[in-house]
């Protein structure tokens, strides 16, 4: 009868402890294949939460996974893309070409500004010699359209357009968009899904 | 023969680990920030004191996900139980937000660009209750506060004004 309780016990704590443990990978899983999470434009997807009181439990635990402190949507407004325009994951060993057709609205008279940058499988930086992770749009002339961003490992695929390098070795990765001072259209849950988001179409 | 089957050990196992999860979930936000000024400290600052990120941060960085890369940061906590602290901000003329955040990583109050005097340093007074002495006040209604200063950077040859910016960005006790 003790070897049992004792057993009992044994698995409760075993149940606990792997769930404390594992809760993390749980989240990526949640954050990265729940459909139900959040809002999406083309391959992007947002979610209003970030900073909020309010936000449910399981999201505002997600938010802290991928992006601790961050600011809330009043503030800036977060995007984040897994796969391309035909639904398929983000991969290095593939080249991708990100096309913006319209202004992403942003408050930009307010210092308002947007970036792209691109994450490794591990939610880190990918290595390259260049220390370029990202595009940002004041790499590009106001106002002028397309604009146009590359996404490969091979060093010289362009010259027409900007390069963020991916990493050498196979993964997958993400990119996440980031809209500081956003305008209303963007904060907007029913508004936000019909602003020009930028396509992200693979080359090979 | 056992008192105790195997599905009541199953069983078990899945309720514990439904409750490992929920627990988890409901205390995940605060563990990390707790994780982060446990760090703080360790790391040697004080309550109030700036951690200035003096350099864009590359692939070497591994302490937080999807880091930003694009805005320099300064980062302090702050106690509020007792005391009350005034931030003075200088002359800002770039990106610039100050978010306060409780344990829970919910964001209380903001500082952005819009609250500045364009020409002249600003100061408020950051406190758990209201002092009515008229100045410009943040109520946090928290006990613990974390406080991230985001300064955005306009080029990378322009990162000295920004070293300049968070040299001069103030957190005292009032």
């Amino acid at each position: 009868m003790m070897l049992d309780l004792f057993i009992l016990v044994l698995v409760s704590v075993l149940g606990f402890y792997l769930a404390y443990k594992y809760l993390p990978q749980l989240l990526d899983f949640v954050i990265e294949k729940s459909s139900k999470r959040g809002y999406y434009n083309k391959s992007w997807k947002t979610h209003f939460g970030v900073g909020r009181k309010d936000t449910n439990r399981i999201e505002k635990a997600a938010i802290a996974r991928v992006g601790l402190g961050g600011n809330s949507s009043d503030e800036t407004v977060y995007w984040n893309a897994f796969t391309d325009s035909n639904g398929q994951d983000l991969n290095t060993e593939f080249e991708y070409m990100i096309v913006l057709q319209n202004e992403i609205p942003i408050n930009y008279d307010n210092y308002g500004f947007w970036s792209i940058t691109a994450y490794g499988h591990d939610k880190f930086l990918m290595e390259n010699t260049n220390r370029k992770y990202l595009a940002r749009n004041s790499d590009f002339s106001k106002g002028v359209f397309p604009q146009t961003i590359y996404l490969s490992n091979k060093k010289t695929i362009r010259k027409d357009g900007l390069l963020i390098p991916l990493s050498d070795k196979k993964q997958k990765f993400s990119l996440a968009l980031r809209c500081y001072r956003p305008l209303e259209e963007m904060k907007s849950e029913s508004q936000c899904l019909n602003i020009s988001m930028p396509e992200i179409i693979c080359l090979t | 023969m056992p008192n105790i089957n195997l599905l009541t050990y199953i069983l078990v196992f899945i309720t514990a680990f439904i409750i490992g999860i929920v627990y988890s979930i409901r205390t995940y936000p605060k563990r990390e920030v707790a994780q982060l000024f446990e760090t703080f400290l360790k790391e040697g600052y004080k309550i109030s004191e700036w951690k200035h990120f003096r350099e864009l941060v590359d692939h070497h960085v591994k302490y937080i996900v999807k880091p930003n890369c694009e805005t320099l940061y300064s980062s302090t906590f702050i106690r509020l139980e007792n005391d009350n602290y005034k931030l003075t901000i200088p002359q800002v003329s770039e990106y610039f937000s100050v978010s306060f955040l409780n344990i829970d990583t919910d964001v209380i109050a903001y500082i952005t660009n819009l609250q500045l005097n364009k020409s002249l340093p600003t100061s408020f007074v950051l406190s758990n209750k209201p002092n009515n002495k008229g100045d410009n006040e943040i109520i946090l209604n928290t006990n613990l506060c974390w406080i991230i200063v985001r300064y955005g950077i306009p080029s990378a040859d322009r990162i000295h004004e920004i070293h300049e910016l968070q040299n001069n960005i103030d957190l005292i006790r009032a």
